[in-house]
Parts: C-alpha cells; structure tokens; sequence
C-alpha cells in the first residue's frame, strides 16, 4: 500500500512539470497580423523514407530557401514512411492550424490515400504549389533474362511470373504497373517496397524481375550499366542516359501513360498569410538557377510553378481522374 | 593492392586541418546527440545536413559520418548512467551497462563501452576497406525471405536472452509486437488499433516508449524502493578503478572481435541497422560466452558485445551506401540524400568517378574513430559523477529530461502522456520480473518483419516455398529450429535434479 502512495505521489511529481510544457504547448501557432513570417524552424515532412525523389525534392527546396535567404527560419527535412503516405498525412492532419509545417506532396501519395481509404487525404489538407513533373520508367538488372521490353511483357503473359517492384501500394508506380497490365494485356505481380532504394536493392539482388521508379532514383546504377531502363511511361522518350527506352505508345500500348507530380502541402486551416509566405518562398526558389541546374536538369523534371490556389484547382481535377483510372483497373472497387 | 595506397591518400585527404577538424566537430556533436535520450543518430544526421551544403563534399560527409558513428559511443553513456538507452542500439548496453553502474562500477563500464566501440567500429572500418564493395553485393542476396527470417531469428532468440524465464521474456516480446502493431498498416494503409484517435494514427512512437520505459520506469523505481539507491552515492568512486584491469581486458577482447564482426555483417544487409546487429551479438555472447551467467548482471561482457556490435553496424551500413547506391540503414538514406544535394551521383560509379570522396571518406573513419575513443576515455570522469548525485535530485532531473526529451521530438504532449504510461508499465512489469528490452526490440522489428513477410508472399504469389528457397533461408531457418528445440531438449535432460528438489520442498 506504501508502495501505491509513492507510484501515485512520482506520477503528480511529473504532473506538474507536465502542466508547464502543456501551457507552453498551447497558443503557439501565432496569429497573422498582416504578413506571415515563420517563428521557428519549419518542420517539412517527406512521407517517404530518405534518398528517394520527394526526399530530395524537400531537401533542394529547403537548401535554396535557407541560401538564399527567402526564409528567415531553416525548412528541417523530416522522413516519415509507412502506410503508402498515409502516416504522413496523419501526422500533419493532426497538427491543424500550424503555420510552421510543411509536407511534400506527391500525386502518388494522394492516390495512395484514396485507395487505401485512408482517414486523411490531401483534399484535406492544405494545397500549397506544384513545382515540377516528373517521370516514370521500367527498368530491369543488367543480367536480367529480359533484355528489352518487349521480352518481359511476353513473359508477363503467363501470371504471376515477372515481379515488377514499386514504393508503396497505390502510389503512382502501382497505378503505371496497373496501367501495364492492363493495357499490355499481360499478368505481371507487383511487390510493394517503402522507398526506391529498397526496390532497387531488391532489384540488383535478384529477388524482383523489374522495378518502376524515377530516373533520378537509378541514374546512378544505369551510368554504371547494372540497371538497364526498358521502357518510360511518359508521353516522349526522356534524354540522356534514358534515351533508348521506348515510350509504350511506340511500341503500340495506348493509355499506358503517367506523369508523377511534385507539389507542397500544409496542415488543415493553415492561415491565408502563411499561405501566402509559402507562395511567394517557393515561386522564387523555382527561379534560381541552382533549381533548374542541379534539381531539374539533372533529374531528368520538368519545372513549373502552380500557386496554391491553381494547385487546389489542379489536383482537384486530377484526383477525378486517379479514381476513373484506379476504378477501370479494378483497384478501387 | 590499389586498395592500401588510394587509403593511404585517403588518409592524407582526411588529415588536411579543415578535414580534421570536421572529423573532431562531428564526433564531438555525435557524442552529444548519442547520450541525449530522443535523438538518435538518424535525427542528428538530418539536423546537420542543410548546414553541410556549403562545405566540400568530402569535408562535409566526413562530419556526419563522424557524427553518425560517434553516435553510437555516446549512445552508451546515458544507458549505463541513467538506464536510458540514448537510441534503440544502445537497449542491450543498458542491460549490463546499468547494473555494473548500480555495483559502483560505471566508470568501468563507460571504459568498456569506449574501448569495445573502439574495436568494433575498427573492425568494421578494416571490413570496408578491403571487402567493403564485395560484402554490400553479397548483402544484396538477403531478400525479403532472408531478411524475415534473420529478424525471426532475433525474436525466438529472446528467449535465451532471459535465461531462467523463457516464459517472461516471450510475454514481452509478444506485448511489443502488439504494440507495434497500433497505427498505420504498412501496406493496405489502413489505421489498426487506432481508436479514431488521430494521434495514434501513425502509431506508437519508438522514442516515448524508450524513454518511459527504461528512464521513467526508473524514475518510479527509484521512488518506491529509496533505500536502494541511497547505498550507491555514497561510494567512493575512483578513475583509476575503472581503468578495466588485465584479466577483464582479456575478457573483453575476444568478445568484442566477435562482436564486432558479427555487428559489422548485420551493417552490410539492407535494412537490418546497428540495433538488430547488438541485439544479436549479445544473445551470442550469451549463448557461447565464458561468463554467460553473469550477462545481465553487470558483466563486461554484456557491454563489450552490445557497443562493439553496434559500432560495427554504423561502420558497416556506409559498404552498400558507397559501392551501390543503395543505403543499409535510416541514417545512411539520409546520406544518401546528401550525396545527391553535395552534386556526387550515388551508385556503383562512386569509386570510381569520386576516389578522393570515397577514400577520404574511409581514411577519416581510422582517424575519427581514435577522435572519438580519445574524447570519450577523457569525458568519463566528468559522466562519473552523475552517479554522485544523490537519488532526491535524480529523480526530478531524470523526469525532467524524460519529459523534455520526449516533447521536444514532436512537440506533442500525446508523447508525454504516452511516455508516462510507458514508464508505469515498465514497472507493473517489472514487479513481476519480466524484462522491458523484449519489448522494445520486438516493437522496433515487428514493422520490419511485416513488411518482409508480406514482400515474400507478394513475390512468390502466397507460396510459402519461398521462405526455403535460397541457401541462406535454409540455413538461417536450420539455426530457428536448432535453437529453440535445444533449451527444451536440453531442459528434459537436466529435468531430474529440480524435480527432487520440489519434492524435497514438498
């Protein structure tokens, strides 16, 4: 009995230092008084894991943003992976009204969330810009007993024989998988990773036949010749290294067609000036030279700049399309 | 070999002043951020990364390199001293470390972590160096299969952990895995066990699980059973004691060897990290080691398998990350992002194209790593003296820095509330002699295990041939099997002695 009095009496203990971190918890989230002006370091969120294409999207953002000093407060990367975005979209749902958060948005992610009929989707949250298209492709190991495209697809005939990898469950990489095998006619697996880094390990390791990614997620192992790309599911073929991948319309596959779409995102009810701070960073991030010649250039990303109002217009459009899509494939039932 | 001269360049690079005092910086800031609870090795690389962006490539991996590494020694202090892993690697250090430091013995204890780190990260370094490119190819072979059956592995291996009570540290095991299963579904995306609660949507967060768990339950610990802790501030502590002698060098020796090349492989796999690698080393340990009885207890052991393991792993994670492309654990993918941002294109070009990188890279590990031994040999005798610290300010101080360490990650009072719960828990459970570092590992490895079973079946189409298709699959499943039907087997052929004694009881 002595024993429960002491549990009892260290737990208020704590109690009342809880009551100061409570009180210094709340009303933080300063008010807009005319213009927005962040008051701490910006939590940007990837909903990824580290080293993939939205991880490095936040990072180049944050670094232009802090050089250049469009912001005063430094953007701090955080990776948060897991349920296909979902987690992140969780955690930055929960912080509502906080003008200090940011979220990398992928249209992937927002497919993903309305697959998975997650809690949170992005029409809840807050819209900030688009700032640049990106592609997909289908690439295999160099060793790999699908040389070309053309031999996969054949193989992918007889079900569940080629497993094509991809980051995370209805994201963009799932729907271009879905798209091929629809349109393709032919019965490929898909093997769901966290990040693309993990699909690539898989990859040059044996265990999947193909994987779906970004070019800037492979462009080192197709320099080195261990990954060879087979196929881009953009509209035209991209440059470079990639530049003896076929589109599928070329090789007679209509429909088999997507772009990623790299955007910002904030929490619910995020203030009219905020938004309007975020804007404004991000349009002059998206013209310095350091963006176009060591992001977009060199990942093979077309660069454009949709303010927050057009991205809310936008994706609106978009997500009707992802469930027509995703429908007609038959993985939103 | 091209090998030993383009490392002796390396070394020249990493000895340039700028190159050296990154290397001093790094260790310095890692060491900090290790013995903070709340901050690991992931979330300090992350912090220190936007800073690096002006610097020279090399310079600047060479900081955070030194930070993730150094992490790993500074990760021990708080566990031994406090009983609060500084991040999940340094679980098992707490498990010796603490109680040597409740003997008297911290500085003891402190020495053998240092000097144990020391030899697994060296071991680790030297494994880069020559086999480094070789052993991330070979790594690439553990698939999903492999890996579900490594962490299968570590989890039936729990049970040796607690040798006298199997049962206990199964309970444990079995609670963390259902607490790691709150939140998010990996991969339907679906919330589980979540309650409509938004907060534990994305789940339960590791880092006030750990701190409530070891610190606070401590705290509690502390309160209920004062007299206890009365006895250990009053002793006399020396330095000079905890210079470990002759015969506990030679104890330790061996085991930090092993355990340092052990660590060192659990590195190289993609995905497994510095936690999976001490937790295996440790059981190990326990299981072939000459002092096994006493791990656990407070042995040197304990402490020397489960730092040099570690460091070994950080050392080993950089094998993939450089020769592939591919990163091996969650600090090295935030590394990985900062090779793209300093303008280097990571993959298996990067030896090549980027030699003064790579090699400058691996010639300040050598350097560091003595940086890092140095600095934490010269900070005992100041970390011995938390242990003077009478338990009346221990007990606010220590529920001050749970609470603020838990707070400061997410801002989030949830955490705090959660921590707490935690910490009582861990005492309830406590009571009844089941150990809390099951939990814990068997929650930071559940998601794991999820995740590659579910990559196995989408892979072979729902067979389960697939768990028994490759050599390494089998063996490793040979090795489950092995070892828990030995403590059974064994278990019925020693039953007889215990059997009269109950009935000379009755």
């Amino acid at each position: 009995m002595k024993k429960f009095v002491k549990i009892i009496a260290s737990t208020l203990l704590v109690g009342a230092l809880l009551t100061g971190c409570a009180s210094g918890g709340a009303g933080k989230t300063g008010e807009g008084n005319g213009s927005f002006e962040p008051k701490r370091e910006v939590e940007f969120v990837v909903p990824s894991s580290a080293g993939g294409g939205s991880d490095l999207n936040a990072r180049i953002i944050s670094e232009i943003a802090f050089k250049e000093g469009f912001t005063p407060k430094n953007f701090m990367v955080t990776n948060m992976p897991g349920g296909s975005g979902g987690v992140a979209f969780a955690d930055v749902y929960s912080k509502k009204g906080n003008n200090e958060t940011l979220m990398i948005l992928h249209n992937g992610q927002i497919m993903s969330t309305i697959v998975n009929e997650s809690p949170v989707t992005s029409d809840m949250l807050t819209y900030l810009p688009v700032v640049a298209f990106d592609n997909l492709l289908i690439v295999t190991r160099a060793d790999s007993e699908y040389q070309d495209i053309e031999a996969l697809l054949e193989a992918a005939k007889t079900p569940d024989k080629v497993k094509v990898g991809g980051s995370q469950r209805g994201n963009t990489d799932h729907l271009a998988f879905e798209l091929m095998n629809k349109y393709a006619e032919v019965e490929a697996s898909y093997v769901q990773f966290d990040g693309s880094g993990d699909v690539l390990g898989a990859l040059l390791g044996g265990h999947i036949d193909a994987a779906i990614c970004n070019p800037s997620d492979t462009l080192g192992q197709v320099q080195a010749g261990e990954v060879i790309p087979l196929a881009v599911f953009s509209q035209e073929r991209i440059g470079k290294e990639f530049e003896d991948a076929p589109t599928f319309a070329e090789l007679g596959y209509e429909g088999i067609e997507i772009d990623a779409v790299r955007a910002i995102a904030g929490p619910p009810e995020m203030s009219a000036e905020a938004i309007a701070f975020y804007d404004e960073v991000i349009r002059k991030v998206t013209e310095t030279d350091q963006w176009k010649n060591e992001y977009l250039e060199p990942n093979n990303l077309e660069g454009v700049y949709m303010t927050s109002a057009e991205a809310k217009e936008f994706f609106e459009k978009e997500i009707e399309k992802y469930k027509e899509i995703f429908t007609e494939v038959g993985v939103i039932k | 070999m091209g090998n030993v001269q383009l490392l002796l360049e390396g070394i020249g690079t990493a000895l340039s002043f700028q190159n050296l005092i990154a290397a001093f910086a790094g260790a310095i800031m890692g060491l900090i951020v290790g013995a903070m609870p709340g901050i690991g090795s992931l979330a300090g690389v992350a912090l220190l990364l936007p800073l690096t962006f002006k610097m020279n490539p090399t310079t600047a991996i060479i900081m955070l390199a030194a930070l993730y590494y150094s992490n790993m020694y500074g990760g021990s202090f708080s566990a031994i001293l406090l009983n609060i892993p500084g991040d999940s690697p340094a679980i098992m250090t707490s498990l010796d470390g603490y109680p040597m430091s409740r003997k008297g013995e911290a500085g003891k204890a402190l020495f053998t972590a240092s000097v144990s780190s020391f030899i697994g990260g060296t071991i680790g370094i030297i494994m880069l160096t020559f086999i480094g490119p070789l052993a991330a190819k070979w790594g690439l072979s553990f698939g999903p299969a492999e890996l579900t059956w490594l962490i299968v592995l570590a989890l039936t291996s729990i049970g040796w952990l607690i040798g006298d009570k199997p049962a206990a540290g199964l309970l444990a095991t079995a609670l963390g895995m259902m607490i790691a299963t709150v939140g998010f579904d990996k991969a339907l995306g679906q919330p589980r066990f979540a309650f409509g609660n938004v907060n534990l949507f994305s789940g339960v967060a590791f880092i006030p699980l750990v701190i409530g768990m070891f610190g606070f339950g401590q705290v509690i610990d502390m309160v209920v059973n004062r007299d206890n802790y009365a006895s250990v501030s009053s002793k006399k502590l020396s330095i000079k004691e905890s210079i470990v002698n002759k015969d506990e060098a030679k104890r330790i020796a061996p085991v930090a060897v092993r355990s340092g090349l052990l660590g060192t492989f659990i590195g190289i796999l993609p995905g497994a990290g510095a936690t999976m690698g001490a937790f295996l080393s440790y059981v190990t340990e326990k299981k072939i080691g000459k002092n096994k009885d006493q791990m656990g207890k407070g042995a040197v052991e304990g402490v020397a398998a489960a730092e040099a393991a570690n460091n070994g792993a950080a050392m080993g994670a950089f094998a993939p990350l450089l020769s592939l492309g591919i990163p091996g654990s969650g600090t090295s993918a935030v590394l990985l992002g900062g090779l793209m941002m300093w303008g280097l294109q990571p993959g298996p070009l990067l030896f090549k194209n980027n030699p003064d990188f790579v090699w400058g890279l691996i010639g300040s590990m050598y350097i560091g790593n003595i940086i890092c031994l140095i600095i934490a040999i010269l900070s005992i005798p100041i970390l011995m003296k938390v242990v003077t610290v009478p338990s009346s300010l221990m007990v606010p101080l220590i529920s001050s820095i749970c609470i603020i360490g838990t707070y400061s990650v997410n801002n989030s009072m949830f955490d705090v509330y959660l921590m707490i719960g935690a910490g009582v828990l861990a005492y309830l459970m406590s009571l009844a002699d089941i150990p809390a570092a099951p939990l814990l590992l068997s929650f930071v490895l559940t998601p794991m295990l999820e995740m590659y079973i579910r990559q196995s079946f989408d892979i072979s189409g729902g067979s389960l041939g697939v768990f028994i298709q490759s050599p390494i699959s089998k063996v490793l499943c040979t090795l489950i099997i092995l070892f828990s039907v030995t403590p059974i087997l064994l278990k019925i052929f020693n039953k007889k002695p215990p059997v009269d004694m109950s009935e000379m009881d009755a």
